[in-house]
């Protein structure tokens, strides 16, 4: 009983308390950017297709100016070379860039290692966004030529890159909160995006308050009945219970066959037996059992209505079962009213 | 059924045989199931008090016997004398002519006066020069032996021993007790004497009549011969149980239902029975009776493997 009631508290609060409190969880978090989420996971999309360096790469462009995401002209300074600021900062780097745009067979390596300079000025942070992307899109196209996949690597700062074209300031913690969130609902691989470290890892702790819903509060205060009720008033529950039981056994049809009070022996024995905690060894016998049943009611207070119902059960099993007495229905009528009064005495 | 409270009124409540009540109640036992009845105990337990108090209760005669090496099975039985007067030969009867004989130390006895008291005892006739006399119910012998004593002794063969219904081991008090025998000795000697019949002999039979008519329910038959199948099958034992010993049983269960006021038997009577329906039946191996292996523990052991009826 204490098992079923135990899982059907559980089951209550599973399907209660955590639907409702999910549900209204995230709208109680202050200042969260449901808006931004949403509408910034298409174009996170979009831009991962950008990132992807592919033949497509104009037609997205269009898609994100007329989204309005960004305007012509930061169309056009991502769709064209800026030959002069290269040739200022690194002009081997140029003339090799040169040489891909003239669709030169170049060998693997070479380009390679043109991506690597490429990253490698990336990195150093003497390329802005707008240039690097256009500059990797020339190299995307040199390995397309050469039926090469364009590594991962290059694509990754592209989409960085770009992230840093859309969401220029992601220095204040909101922003990075709106960032983190964009990234993890966004289908982009999370390859393609190195978000910086500080970032990514100490994003700020959301303030939770306390729902104000209805049908949260119902939900707490449902589980938190059910669980006092539990704790504190256990025994009664059981006494109910008990007694419900009690009278639909008292209630039911009586047999005519002693069979009846020899099977309500039984239910007694196993009664007994789960709550004081007992086994009926095979080759124990009923009065044995009566016996060990009457030893420990002397040592616990409250059993002895229990006992002397238990020892009338098994008076009149005895009977039953071993004297062809010819009183099988009162035998069993009588069995059944003392086994009503075990369960309400044994709870 | 009604008699053995008065028993238990006058010897136990009365004070007349101190904490003897599992003997007296087995005594009757068998004299319900017209079986004999060995006593084991040391000198000194009350044995012979035991038997002729029950005797006078139940208003039969009573008659003791000291066993000896050199006791003659005529002097049990009896035999014929030559009459001078009458120039005829006149019967003698023995003490075997009785209700209750108390063959105290039977195991003193030689062998030959020793079969012929177990073949009257089987019998339950005697033969006295080619004369069959039958002998008057009801007719118990409760013979005694000492445990102690294996000087100058002939120990019962397995053959005769398994005659005996019942084994009835008999001992020493506990202290308490032993201090009420020292206070009321000569109260008890006297009461002993001075008891008087509850019940007429002619009830006695009536009794042993109705207590074989208790009822014993098929799965109690089931039980009896498991129990005793089961002390074949014990480790510790060279012989088990043989079909008497489950006769043994049975009879024994239905008399001690019959002393606890039932016309039915339960397990539990076969429990309560069964130890001393079998002790003396069960061979041990040589092996395990030095390791201290005795019948009893076998018995327990057997009572706690075998499944009482179910449901």
């Amino acid at each position: 009983m204490r098992t079923v009631l135990a899982v059907a508290t559980l089951t209550v609060a599973l399907l209660l308390v955590p639907l409702p409190a999910l549900a209204e969880l995230p709208r109680h978090t202050p200042n969260f950017p449901h808006g931004v989420v949403v509408r910034d996971r298409e174009v996170l999309d979009l831009l991962s297709k950008l990132a992807s360096l592919d033949q497509n790469y104009e037609q997205y462009l269009e898609e994100l100016v007329e989204r309005g995401v960004i305007d012509s002209s930061e169309a056009l300074r991502l769709a064209h070379y800026d030959t002069e600021k290269l040739s200022q900062l690194d002009p081997e780097l140029q003339s090799e860039l040169a040489r891909v745009l003239e669709e030169e067979v170049l060998i693997p390596e070479e380009l390679e290692e043109i991506a690597k300079k490429l990253l490698e000025l990336e990195r150093l942070g003497k390329l802005d966004p707008h240039s690097f992307v256009v500059l990797a899109r020339v190299v995307a196209e040199g390995f397309r030529r050469l039926n090469l996949e364009v590594p991962a690597q290059l694509s990754a700062s592209v989409m960085r890159n770009l992230l840093e074209i859309l969401y220029p300031k992601p220095s204040a913690a909101q922003s990075a909160v709106e960032v983190v969130e964009i990234v993890e609902r966004s289908s982009v691989p999370s390859e393609f995006v190195k978000l910086p470290k500080q970032i990514a890892f100490s994003p700020p702790v959301p303030q939770v308050s306390v729902p104000s819903s209805l049908l949260y509060a119902i939900s707490l205060a449902t589980v938190s009945s059910i669980a006092l009720l539990l704790v504190a008033r256990w025994r009664a529950l059981e006494k109910v219970v008990a007694k419900l039981v009690a009278t639909k056994i008292s209630r039911a049809d009586v047999g005519s066959s002693a069979n009846d009070a020899i099977s309500t022996y039984w239910k007694s024995v196993e009664l007994v037996e789960r709550k004081l905690g007992i086994k009926k060894a095979d080759h124990q016998t009923h009065r044995e059992f009566l016996s060990l049943v009457e030893g420990i009611a002397q040592s616990r207070s409250g059993l002895e209505r229990a006992v002397s119902c238990f020892k009338e059960i098994t008076e009149i099993y005895e009977i039953s079962r071993f004297s062809y007495a010819e009183n099988g229905s009162t035998a069993s009528r009588r069995a059944r009213e003392m086994f009503a009064n075990l369960v309400r005495s044994l709870g | 059924m009604s008699f053995i409270k008065d028993v238990k009124r006058v010897l136990i409540d009365g004070g007349v045989l101190i904490e003897k009540e599992w003997e007296v109640y087995m005594v009757v036992a068998c004299l319900l199931a017209r079986g004999h009845a060995l006593i084991e105990g040391v000198p000194g337990v009350a044995k012979t008090y035991t038997a002729k108090s029950i005797a006078r209760l139940l208003d039969l005669d009573f008659r003791r016997v000291q066993m000896t090496p050199d006791l003659l099975p005529s002097d049990i039985v009896g035999y014929y004398v030559f009459d001078q007067r009458t120039g005829e030969f006149r019967l003698k009867k023995g003490p075997i002519f009785t209700n209750i004989l108390l063959a105290d130390e039977i195991n003193r006895a030689s062998p030959r006066t020793q079969s012929a008291l177990l073949e009257a005892m089987q019998e339950r006739q005697a033969t006295i020069e080619g004369q069959t006399f039958k002998l008057e119910e009801p007719f118990v012998v409760l013979a005694t032996q000492n445990p102690i004593e294996m000087e100058g002794v002939f120990p019962l063969p397995e053959a005769q021993v398994d005659r005996f219904l019942a084994k009835i081991v008999t001992g020493y008090t506990s202290h308490r007790g032993f201090v009420e025998i020292l206070k009321r000795v000569y109260e008890i000697e006297a009461a002993i004497e001075n008891l008087k019949p509850v019940i007429p002999r002619s009830a006695v039979l009536e009794e042993i009549s109705r207590s074989a008519g208790v009822r014993v329910e098929d799965s109690v038959l089931d039980y009896i011969a498991s129990v005793v199948e089961e002390t074949r099958n014990h480790p510790a034992v060279k012989l088990g149980g043989s079909p008497r010993a489950g006769i043994a049983i049975l009879k024994l269960a239905k008399a001690w239902a019959y002393l606890d006021g039932r016309n039915y038997v339960i397990p539990d009577d076969v429990k309560v029975v069964a130890k001393p329906a079998l002790i003396h039946r069960i061979i041990l191996k040589p092996e395990y009776e030095l390791q201290g292996v005795t019948t009893e523990k076998v018995v327990s052991d057997v009572l706690t493997k075998v499944p009482v009826p179910r449901p």
